[in-house]
């Protein structure tokens, strides 16, 4: 008993404060929207006060309504298109490109990859902006070559925050994948360079294999990052033109701080959670079969 | 012999670095030119007449220097709180056995998985309940950024401090408290600066969060202009009506300088801190 209350004063002091502020809020807010999206709550009003239980209306409200269908679908759209095929993409090859490169090159492609990384996602909504706008660089870049250019935020409104996202991305993706493959043991690559093995063959059956894990938890952290973007989204289009770019982020927001709608808004938080959650199973998943 | 293929991959490396420099080096040109050639219908890609103007409008008018501050005190609060927090709570997860400890790592794992941004609403009504209690800690003050943003940096940092701890071999432990060190001593004077690689790349990330929220200042500042950060700030540039796109330029420039410093400073660290997270 004595040795137990010993070893008590010696793990919680310093876990304390880590588990104080988890709990607080991170536990406690995801708690509180599994039980807020089964209520009425509202940001004003007597359903401020006393908020009443509604049980599933929220959800039946939520999946009827023609809105949330098309902002799960275009979410699920631009995690696709930016992070697991862009970003992942983008980033595996950079690294592939630079593997084994002169440390001059390296230094410079990763300082400035790095560099659009950090970028707060303010500011690089603004120059993403002033790239794809009516009086934009890219239109001025086709107008010389003496084609039409457009508005790019109104025409392809989701392709420019998938642009966006890749561009400002791509860096986290490359960093780790570096590392990964400058760990893969070298008479692995030259043994199946010596069997006649072209690069991708190289790449896709010796390499892959060996850095899976790797792939998978980074395709897992970018998903996760990718599905909670909202300032990049908020800046550059606001979810426009006509909700095209309209995310579950930017809806939830819309309907909890503009129309007051908390029980609703925390419903549509519910399901970026569980969106959350059904991405990391699979890649979860993937990792358990066929070690 | 140099093959083809290896230019090929070099030329490609380059060209994609070029394109992604673009917007920056657009950001930094638009900043310096003077305002006659920003609004130009044929905008140039250089200028034979940099100017500080931008710089000095920014800097000048509209409290860019307070929101400046703002941003500052917040990110090193983060960074200096989450630093000493999670190097207590990584050390105790991977020197002590103790009931629960699993479900404690489960708990950051899980915590690594959310969305944090599915959180904003509830993270209202729980500021706003602080608030109540502690008027420092609530909506629209400082004090209440810095604890989300210090709850939000922890689950990271501790997996990836445990690395770095785990890392440190056992027997040098038993040897400072054969050397009579007491366990403190031990922590602060041996440990502390062994892991200093960990702590520098958890504290870039954290800075980097904290220094670029958007969304919880949005949302948690709303009444106490004077509490607003550098984010927000900026987007009150940004007005479609009469777009000044000199001083949003040079506002967005002198707010990447600070994170650019930072990283750059620990590049290296970071790198290998990230490979040894990402591979756990």
């Amino acid at each position: 008993m004595a040795r137990n209350g010993k070893r008590v004063l010696a793990w919680l002091p310093p876990m304390a404060p880590s588990v104080v502020l988890l709990g607080l809020f991170v536990v406690g807010p995801i708690a509180w929207c599994l039980y807020a999206a089964f209520t009425n709550t509202a940001l004003t009003g007597i359903a401020a006060r006393r908020p009443q239980f509604v049980g599933l209306d929220n959800f039946k409200n939520l999946f009827t309504s023609a809105d949330v269908g098309a902002s799960l679908w275009l979410t699920v759209l631009f995690v696709l298109g930016s992070a697991v095929v862009g970003q992942n993409g983008a980033g595996m090859l950079l690294a592939v490109f630079m593997q084994r490169r002169s440390r001059v090159l390296r230094g410079i492609v990763g300082t400035i990859v790095v560099a659009a990384w950090v970028l707060p996602e303010v500011v690089a909504a603004f120059a993403v902006y002033a790239f794809l706008n009516t009086n934009g660089t890219l239109n001025e870049v086709l107008g010389a070559l003496g084609l039409g250019g457009q508005n790019w935020l109104y025409t392809a409104p989701l392709f420019a925050v998938v642009l966006a996202n890749i561009w400002r991305g791509t860096a986290f993706s490359m960093l780790v994948y570096q590392a990964a493959l400058s760990e893969v043991p070298s008479d692995l690559t030259e043994a199946a360079e010596v069997d006649g093995a072209g690069p991708v063959r190289r790449f896709w059956h010796v390499v892959l294999p060996v850095i899976r894990r790797t792939v998978v938890t980074n395709l897992m952290l970018i998903t996760l990052q990718t599905l909670g973007v909202f300032a990049l989204i908020f800046v550059l289009t606001a979810g426009g033109p006509d909700n095209k770019t309209r995310t579950l982020p930017l809806l939830m927001y819309e309907q909890a701080f503009k129309f007051g709608q908390i029980g609703y808004g925390t419903a549509i938080a519910v399901v970026l959670l569980a969106l959350g959650a059904v991405f990391s199973l699979v890649y979860i998943r993937s990792l358990k079969t066929e070690v | 012999m140099k093959r083809p293929g290896r230019t090929l991959a070099e030329v490609l490396a380059v060209l994609a670095a070029a394109a992604i420099a673009f917007p920056l080096y657009w950001m930094v040109l638009s900043a310096l030119k003077p305002e006659s050639e920003v609004i130009s219908s044929d905008p140039k890609p250089w200028t034979l007449q940099p100017s500080l103007d931008n710089f000095t409008r920014v800097l000048t008018t509209q409290g860019f220097g307070r929101y400046f501050l703002n941003s500052v005190l917040v990110a090193l609060v983060v960074v200096a709180l989450s630093l000493l927090i999670s190097f207590l709570a990584a050390t105790a997860l991977t020197r002590l056995r103790f009931r629960g400890r699993t479900l404690l790592l489960v708990m950051l794992l899980v915590a690594q998985m959310v969305p944090v941004e599915a959180l904003t609403i509830p993270m209202f009504f729980l500021m706003r309940s602080v608030g109540d209690a502690v008027p420092a800690f609530g909506l629209n003050q400082l004090g209440g950024l810095v604890l989300v943003h210090l709850a939000f940096s922890l689950p990271f940092a501790i997996w990836m401090l445990r690395g770095f701890v785990a890392a440190v071999p056992v027997e040098l432990e038993e040897a400072a408290t054969l050397d009579g060190a007491s366990r403190q001593r031990f922590l602060w004077q041996v440990l502390f600066p062994l892991v200093a690689p960990g702590l520098v790349a958890t504290s870039v990330l954290s800075f980097i969060h904290a220094w670029n929220d958007f969304l919880f200042a949005k949302t948690f500042i709303i009444s106490a202009s004077e509490n607003q950060t550098l984010p927000l700030a900026l987007l009150a540039f940004f007005k479609p009506d009469q777009n000044d796109w000199g001083a949003i330029m040079a506002g967005s420039t002198l707010m990447t300088v600070p994170v650019l410093v930072f990283f750059v400073l620990v590049q290296r660290r970071l790198v290998s801190g990230l490979a040894g997270a990402v591979k756990g």
